[in-house]
């Protein structure tokens, strides 16, 4: 209990020294990057050890994530501000799955409290509608969450659920979700990519049981609904970070209709969940560092990469192939494990879900070839990225080719299929 | 473990260093590259010898269940039909590779195009020599990324959006696969090739389309049939052939790979899972309509075209259609032996077909221009002997067959099909060769006589000896066919319908040599060029899905324009 203590108090410890030294953006970088390496050190090592696994499992990839998002964090103005609500956030995420579920719930609605006055802090106009959505589908989530204090029994998991669709993108409240990726500054989107899907799942994992059966049918069929929204949505996308959003929102959706397919929060779409985000992350990471080169992300004005930064485009096509379910990430594995753990042979709403899993790929090779294709603008001065910049990615690219995992009893020839068969014939 | 392995292991180990050294080796990589592949294909043929004699060989790189992690089943399983592909992917490979060595040189790209060369030809022989369905699969995308790297120039505006056509048809197989996959596993509870056969072939079980409403299938067809689907996508059958048109702008040395190895998967597959198959008698019906309609639709095409890697391309496609119409009739070792034979032809055809192109730009004669040729006096031995060697010995053939030897073949559908593709082969060669005019006639009907054995022979030797190589279990081929086989009414339609073909195809080759005209009816002479239209615009099925793309794209932004901004 300690050194879960102390591994939580950790971050907060690194936001107040980065507050001190908020004037040099360089000292506050090694501060979190120190923080961040002894926090995943600690819970790595095992040296930390709580009572619930998939709570210690999902703390060390946040933990690595702030790691990948304080180095990948470039110098310019914004980068204190950045690095300390990636510390605050971090401490008060790993505080809320080290908690039991008041607390828990407490520290979440901390979370979207601080996201939330970060995006109207930002002075967002009247007119960025795209804010306003991601801050009142925030508010949706702290209201759900202060009310579930006060009531208790199915209506109470009823607005935990909503909480949890708030943090992992359930369609129609994805505005939090999609808005924090696109509107924050600096590699904070990068690190939110994860935290927030993470502390959804961890949300839904003690949930489920509690969550009464039709509201199942209608958490599998707003996945798949709200799956089909954002490829519209992502489709007709120019700016970067945005169409990563969307694309994540859309693979997310998958973990929903597994989760209500299942009935279940399955350990598969959980590992599913983390190769994902890390994939998102990472993508989110590479679109920081272009916006810290060219100041925009649009997609229209950014072209044909490929030639004139060959170190970014190796990188991130291999990003784009391990988040697009191509072997050898962890996407690919996950995705098939989770497949295989479906409930039925092969329910109905699978074919609708390996259509949505053919439109995430190819609204993913179209962003590929959209960023690193074509002729690259002659009024642009192109620089490829340093080695302190590649980093951070390529730390992401071995955590997911590392994430190759299958569970191994699906190979075993002696096993069964533990399956309800329609009907079988004479042989 | 096997010394087998390096068969794979070199080629990657070749693109691993030219990957990594590539700016400093430049022009040095084919030093790395060559060798690695020409001692592949001699490691190769070993491995074909040693299967041969000693049965098949089995790699696991570890036990799955006492490994620390749970990770990937990876390991490798190389029997005959495994050997014979490493064989051909390793011997195409080393030719390609000695033509690239000076074809390649001074491009910029040399040693990338030698690594991802290396690389691919390793992809090709993990997915042949793969120990289950699960690393088949794995292998099968690398490949399709592989495809999209290979083929395509990311600054030529038409290459990208013929990459983007590429990846999405494959994409689309890969996806139906994968549910194949996830529906063996589910029903079976196994993914190694010869569990998941026992069990298939164990208890048959059915598998609701859609409860309560009744819709019931086969669980083997709906398994076969999507697996099917990721068969089509890369071997090019229509519709999901537009793909392969569309790499029109890669270096020829990836053409010759791409028609003589990588689209070959589709028949490799179906091979593999020929078990499975021979389960599924309606998916090889679907197997079989969609190869003859491929193979009709893109001879047609191909005869419309004037672009000569375009109409290789076609020539390609009819020829995987051809392929698959065999595995769709049950016949799985001669679709084998026909992918081998076409990829050493489509190999050096298209390595030729560079050297044309540069001819043609050097040459301001070259290609020499449409020359009418005259109508001369009807040459009429060589036409006799076609005529004999074409129509008559079959015939009598068939009466020996039938009369003399006894031999049932209403019955035996699969030798029918043997007689028939030989007939059909030696029919076209004959025709073909009837067009010969600068040659003395005896020698164009010795040739003709020549080829007539050698196409009989050589089907011959693939219906008998080839077949029971790669399936050499007691009644495995057979039951194949038996599999396979047509309703009786049915398949003496097709029987008599490929016989009025051949006999027509002599009529109109007659007339035309004597300038008439008499046996093809007017109205025909006006549909002639609509036809024409219609193939040259490749039946207008690349501007359908443009269309198509377009249609969704505007749906989407209507939409979009409509949706609130505030709910992304």
């Amino acid at each position: 209990m300690h050194d879960t203590l102390m591994v939580t108090i950790l971050p907060f410890l690194g936001a107040t020294i980065s507050l001190l030294l908020w004037s040099r953006p360089r000292v506050v970088k090694v501060a979190a990057l120190l923080v961040a390496g002894v926090t995943v050190t600690g819970l790595a090592s095992g040296a930390v050890t709580g009572s619930d696994p998939t709570a210690t499992a999902l703390m060390t990839l946040i933990a690595v994530t702030a790691f990948v998002a304080a180095l990948g964090q470039q110098l310019t103005r914004q980068a204190p501000l950045a690095i300390v609500l990636v510390l605050i956030i971090l401490g008060l995420s790993l505080a809320a799955l080290a908690g039991s579920q008041p607390v828990e719930h407490m520290f979440m609605g901390c979370i979207m409290g601080t996201i939330a006055l970060r995006l109207l802090w930002r002075a967002i106009g009247p007119a960025d509608a795209l804010a306003w959505g991601a801050v009142a589908g925030l508010g949706v989530g702290i209201l759900a969450l202060a009310a579930s204090a006060v009531v208790s029994g199915s209506i109470a998991a009823v607005l935990q659920l909503v909480a949890c669709a708030t943090l992992l993108p359930l369609f129609p409240l994805q505005a939090a979700f999609v808005g924090s990726l696109s509107k924050l500054p600096g590699t904070l989107p990068t690190f939110l990519a994860v935290v927030l899907p993470c502390l959804g799942w961890h949300g839904i994992v003690s949930l489920m049981s509690q969550v009464p059966a039709p509201l199942i049918h209608t958490v599998i069929a707003l996945a798949l609904v709200g799956a089909l929204y954002e490829a519209v949505r992502a489709s007709v996308q120019f700016h970067l970070t945005r169409m990563i959003a969307s694309i994540t929102t859309i693979l997310f959706s998958l973990v929903w209709w597994h989760v209500g397919a299942t009935g279940k929060a399955a350990p598969e779409a959980g590992w599913y969940l983390s190769t994902v985000s890390l994939a998102a992350s990472a993508l989110l990471l590479a679109g920081h560092q272009l916006e810290a080169r060219y100041g925009f992300l649009d997609l229209d004005k950014l072209r044909g990469l490929a030639r004139p930064m060959p170190r970014f485009a190796t990188l991130v096509g291999l990003l784009l192939m391990a988040a697009m379910g191509l072997p050898l990430f962890g996407v690919f594995s996950t995705f098939m494990a989770m497949m295989f753990a479906s409930p039925s042979p092969m329910p109905q709403s699978a074919v609708i879900v390996l259509l949505i899993w053919l439109i995430a790929s190819l609204l993913l090779m179209r962003l590929l070839q959209r960023l690193l294709c074509g002729q690259p603008k002659p009024d642009v001065v192109y620089q490829d990225l340093t080695l302190t910049e590649l980093l951070p990615l390529v730390l992401v690219l071995c955590l997911l080719a590392l994430g190759v995992r299958v569970p191994v009893h699906l190979f075993q020839p002696a096993a069964q299929a533990h399956v309800t068969v329609v009907a079988e014939g004479t042989p | 473990m096997s010394y087998v392995i390096l068969v794979p292991l070199l080629p990657l180990l070749a693109a691993i260093v030219i990957g990594v050294a590539g700016s400093v080796l430049r022009e040095r990589s084919i030093r790395i590259a060559a060798p690695a592949v020409v001692s592949a294909f001699a490691g190769a043929v070993a491995a074909l010898v040693l299967v041969t004699l000693n049965g098949p060989i089995s790699v696991q790189f570890y036990e799955p269940s006492t490994a620390g992690l749970s990770v990937l089943p990876l390991g490798f399983y190389i029997d005959r039909l495994s050997a014979v592909m490493m064989v051909v992917i390793t011997g195409v490979s080393t030719i390609i590779y000695l033509y690239s060595m000076r074809y390649m040189q001074q491009e910029r790209g040399y040693a990338r195009f030698h690594a991802l060369l290396a690389l691919t030809t390793f992809v090709l022989l993990c997915m042949v020599s793969s120990a289950n369905l699960l690393m088949l699969f794995i292998f099968w995308q690398l490949l399709s990324w592989l495809l999209y790297l290979l083929s395509y120039h990311y600054s030529h505006p038409p290459t990208i959006e013929g990459a983007f056509k590429t990846y999405a048809v494959l994409r689309v197989g890969d996806v139906a696969f994968l549910a194949g996959i996830v529906l063996a596993y589910r029903l079976y509870g196994t993914l190694d090739f010869q569990p998941l056969f026992a069990r298939a072939a164990e208890v048959p079980r059915t598998f609701s389309l859609w409860p309560g409403i009744g819709l019931e299938i086969s669980a083997v067809t709906a398994i076969t049939l999507l697996i099917f689907i990721g068969a089509m996508s890369k071997s090019a059958q229509f519709p999901m052939h537009v793909w392969l048109p569309a790499s029109l702008y890669a270096p020829t040395p990836v053409h010759a790979l791409l028609h003589a190895g990588i689209i070959n998967a589709g028949g490799f597959l179906i091979n593999r899972l020929a078990p499975l198959y021979g389960l599924a008698p309606d998916t090889l019906h679907v197997a079989f309509v969609i190869g003859g309609l491929t193979a009709v639709v893109a001879a047609a095409i191909m005869l419309t075209q004037s672009d000569i890697k375009t109409m290789l391309g076609f020539s390609t496609i009819g020829q995987m259609g051809y392929m698959i119409m065999e595995c769709g009739l049950g016949a799985f070792a001669l679709a084998i032996f026909h992918l081998i034979a076409h990829g050493l032809f489509k190999a050096t055809v298209f390595l030729n077909c560079g050297n044309v192109i540069h001819m043609a730009r050097q040459e301001p004669r070259f290609p020499p221009g449409h020359v009418q040729e005259k109508a001369e006096a009807l040459p009429r031995f060589p036409w006799a002997t076609g005529v004999v060697m074409t129509l008559l010995l079959p015939l009598i053939i068939l009466l020996a067959a039938h009369g003399v030897l006894q031999v049932p073949l209403r019955d035996a559908q699969g030798a029918v099909i043997f007689l028939f593709f030989a007939w059909v082969t030696s029919a076209q060669a004959i025709l073909s060769l009837y067009r010969l005019r600068a040659v003395e006639s005896w020698k164009v009907a010795g040739v003709m006589v020549f080829t007539m054995f050698l196409v009989i022979g050589t089907y011959l030797w693939a219906a008998v000896s080839f077949t029971y190589f790669l399936y050499p279990a007691p009644g495995e081929a057979a039951r194949y066919f038996e599999a396979a086989a047509f309703p009786p009414w049915l398949f003496d339609l097709f029987v008599v319908t490929v016989t009025v073909l051949i006999i027509g195809g002599w009529a109109v080759v007659y007339t035309n040599a004597r300038g008439e005209h008499v046996l093809i009816p007017r109205w025909t002479l006006g549909l002639m060029p609509r036809l024409y239209m219609w193939f040259w615009n490749r039946l207008y099925v690349d501007t359908v899905y443009a269309r198509l793309g377009q249609a969704l794209s505007r749906l989407a932004r209507r939409v979009d324009a409509a949706l609130p901004e505030w709910l992304p």
